[in-house]
């Protein structure tokens, strides 16, 4: 069985990571994604490691290959009127256009909605820019993790001293990537279909993510969350913290009685009922850190969950590698690429299976710069080889 | 086009229950199942939960676990069942039983413990707090300048991998009734990790190939300046990635030399005195107003306020894109809410949304399913 979205073309004008990830997600669903690169603006990530072997090249970055796994790629140079006639003819052939330069950048190349649409009526484009096609800040420069900052994440991320901490650069970008594919794939659902600009903005996107906590500010905590203990301490092992989360009274219960013992579970919990979390936060970070100090990792957290606490290991990025919960989950992926040999990243997010109970997966790797320039413009758009080698020794291609 | 029917079968899932508010968002008909009490979500959640909820049809079942009939026509006649890992049998069971035969509808399954560590968590809720840390992010956050060292990890208060779970959910379902009827896969899930290691990639990257697993709090992507900075009312941040935008940032602290500092020009010279440029630019923002970052920024030079809740509530650019819009809680209480992308797409013009009551629709729900 093929993958839903096999069929679909998508034509990926991106950089960075934002509009990356959602063509990596189409292309795990199968779609076929061609990344469309200029040979003369290589993708930041490209010219940057971390490289098999430490063998620098451009075509070698792990970071890129991680996140343009399962694409197809091109090169053409957009700037040229061979070129830009070009992506209008691949254009009339895809169902989906993803661009995420600043805003007014592909109308500035001649290659806007309006021209797009009059080359084919069905035609998606996604803009996922920082902040949005409209708005007075939309031509705004908006990096990960600025947007951060901007998002309301790193006002969020503050110990008790409340300085706002660098967080990790993540939010915005992943989370507009992800609001573009729901909607390129809503839109997709439409029969008939028709052409449509699909404007999706990273800064409300990263701003959803704290939906809850801005419910409370906008409008007075009319209903506030049940209570609910959390905290992180570490454990007698040198980097190894473990994190439990109680809030049912069975969970707060065995909590209180394993880090403080049952002689004050009481009056910790009429203090938590009677004052809230906060009020009883540092009571419970004291008396966990102490208990935890005491402990190996997998021993506190052994008894914590044998006592019905949720309690997870901090966990260290290397451990994640060889968890044998996400390899049976087929999390990783290892395709074999053609300079790099096997290469090994994240899979796709979303496991599908058919009834039969079995995996199609798209194990295509991160495509070469300019690595499908013969199937892009000669299978494609039929062009016959002679014009290929002419575009490629006048860099058209 | 005829909405979608979907039913919401999970158990205080905020994953789940954002996936459906997702499938709202884009049109379609959602039904939520609860027991008779009503999801505990509602309880437990706050204000969220009238988010994650509004919009939906709520019907109930029969006794605390959903096996009767009725319920079963009902999941058997739905086009997908989006569920958490509780429901996940019920729904397969429930829909072999009530469907006469017939194809089963797809079922996503959303916010699956899906790591060793993750199993900790506790098969009742979702917890992004235990999600976070669980699943290697809360290992790097909040990452740290060299000399500014961490307290220890934190998790910062928001929905990012529970959301992020539900928006995966929400493409899953999408996508598999895009697909033609004979290439319906028959069930698709997303787990939190897996939601977790695309943003882990480089990380991941630098283990796999240079044996370099990160520390704690380390900062993989080496640029400076990449730093909040107190300025007179409130904080800033500034994120100088090319060396244009360098120039750029001294020119506008009045200290052209710097940029002609031949020890500054890249951007790994930079990182090597990000301790100096950190200070430097401390105690240039520190008498200047927040609001200064929008002429920065028309300077080219990339910088944003560093908002809080309250500054989001006011934010400009949100206000003109018309982020802002109500909603009308079960106990008839209007909020005020956020908008996701997806409605301002595709919803439906039925505003406010509405948060139904534990069962508003049972009724409604069973007539339709004898309906021709």
């Amino acid at each position: 069985m093929s993958l839903p979205l096999a069929g679909t073309r998508v034509l990926e004008l991106t950089h960075v990571w934002s509009g990356p990830l959602c063509g990596q997600i189409l292309a795990d669903l199968g779609a076929e994604v061609i990344r469309v690169e200029s040979r003369s603006h290589l993708d930041i990530h490209r010219r940057g490691g971390p490289y098999p072997d430490n063998i620098p090249g451009i075509n070698r970055s792990g970071t890129w290959n991680a996140q343009n796994r399962g694409k197809r790629g091109c090169t053409l140079d957009l700037k040229s009127g061979e070129g830009k006639a070009l992506f209008l003819q691949l254009s009339a052939r895809s169902d989906v256009v993803i661009e995420n330069f600043t805003p007014g950048t592909l109308a500035k190349l001649g290659l806007g909605f309006e021209t797009l649409k009059d080359g084919n009526p069905r035609i998606l484009l996604l803009s996922l820019s920082g902040y949005g096609q409209t708005g007075p800040h939309r031509d705004s420069l908006a990096y990960g993790p600025m947007m951060d900052a901007a998002i309301g994440i790193s006002a969020a991320t503050t110990y008790e001293d409340g300085i706002p901490r660098a967080a990790n650069g993540w939010a915005a970008d992943v989370g507009g990537a992800l609001y573009g594919c729901a909607a390129i794939a809503r839109a997709l659902l439409e029969q008939p279909r028709s052409a449509r600009h699909l404007d999706v903005s990273q800064f409300e996107a990263g701003v959803l993510f704290l939906t809850g906590p801005l419910l409370g500010a906008l409008n007075g905590n009319a209903a506030p969350e049940r209570p609910v203990i959390r905290a992180a301490a570490p454990t007698r092992e040198p980097d190894r913290w473990i994190a439990v989360s109680a809030g049912t009274l069975e969970e707060l219960t065995a909590l209180f009685d394993m880090i403080a013992g049952p002689q004050s579970t009481t009056g910790l919990m009429r203090r938590l009922h009677a004052n809230g979390v906060a009020e009883c936060s540092v009571e419970v970070q004291t008396s966990f850190e102490r208990w935890a100090r005491t402990h190996q990792a997998d021993e506190a957290l052994a008894r914590l969950q044998a006592a019905g606490v949720p309690a997870v290991p901090i966990t260290r990025i290397a451990d994640l590698l060889g968890d044998p919960e996400l390899a049976v989950r087929q999390a990783w992926s290892e395709v074999e690429h053609a300079e790099c040999g096997s290469t090994c990243s994240y899979g796709p997010a979303i496991r599908l299976t058919d009834a039969n109970g079995s995996r199609p997966l798209n194990n295509r790797a991160a495509p070469l710069l300019g690595g499908d320039n013969d199937h892009v413009y000669g299978d494609i758009l039929g062009l016959p080889a002679e014009r290929l080698k002419d575009l490629a020794a006048r860099k058209i291609i | 086009m005829r909405p979608p029917l979907v039913l919401s079968l999970s158990r205080d899932s905020v994953p789940c229950e954002f996936a459906t508010r997702l499938a709202v968002d884009a049109g379609f008909d959602v039904v939520k199942a609860e027991p008779p009490g009503g999801d505990v979500l509602r309880e437990r959640r706050g204000l969220l939960a009238s988010f994650l909820l509004a919009g939906k049809r709520s019907v109930t079942y029969g006794s605390d676990t959903p096996d009767d009939e009725e319920f079963a026509r009902l999941a058997a006649r739905c086009e997908a069942i989006v569920t958490d890992e509780w429901g996940h049998a019920h729904a397969a069971a429930l829909t072999a039983r009530g469907n006469g035969g017939r194809a089963t509808p797809p079922l996503i399954v959303v916010g699956e413990r899906d790591s060793s560590a993750l199993q900790g968590m506790s098969a009742q809720h979702s917890d992004e707090f235990l999600a976070f840390h669980g699943s290697g992010l809360g290992y790097l956050t909040p990452r740290v300048m060299p000399g500014y060292p961490s307290a220890g990890p934190l998790c910062p208060d928001a929905n990012l991998l529970e959301f992020l779970s539900g928006l995966y959910g929400a493409i899953a379902l999408f996508s598999l009734l895009a697909a033609p009827d004979g290439r319906r896969h028959q069930s698709a899930t997303t787990g939190l990790c897996a939601a977790a290691l695309p943003l882990l990639r480089r990380e991941i990257a630098a283990v796999l190939y240079e044996d370099a697993a990160p520390h704690r709090a380390e900062r993989i992507w080496k640029v400076s300046p990449a730093e909040v900075h107190r300025c007179r009312d409130g904080w800033l941040f500034v994120d100088v990635i090319e060396d244009i935008q360098w120039l750029r940032l001294c020119e506008y602290m009045d200290m052209p030399e710097l940029g002609k500092d031949p020890s500054y020009t890249t951007r790994e010279q930079r990182f090597a005195h990000a301790e100096t440029i950190c200070a430097l630019l401390d105690q240039f923002f520190a008498n200047r107003p927040q609001s200064c970052w929008i002429e920065a920024q028309s300077r080219g030079i990339p910088i944003a306020p560093v908002n809080s809740l309250e500054d989001l509530a006011a934010d400009a650019q949100l206000g003109a894109r018309g982020f802002w819009s109500t909603l009308v809680t079960a106990e008839g209480q209007t909020l005020r809410t956020p908008t996701t992308p997806l409605e301002r797409l595709f919803g439906t013009p039925d505003k406010p949304l509405r948060v139904p009551r534990v069962g508003q629709h049972s009724a409604e729900v069973v007539a339709q399913l004898d309906a021709p």
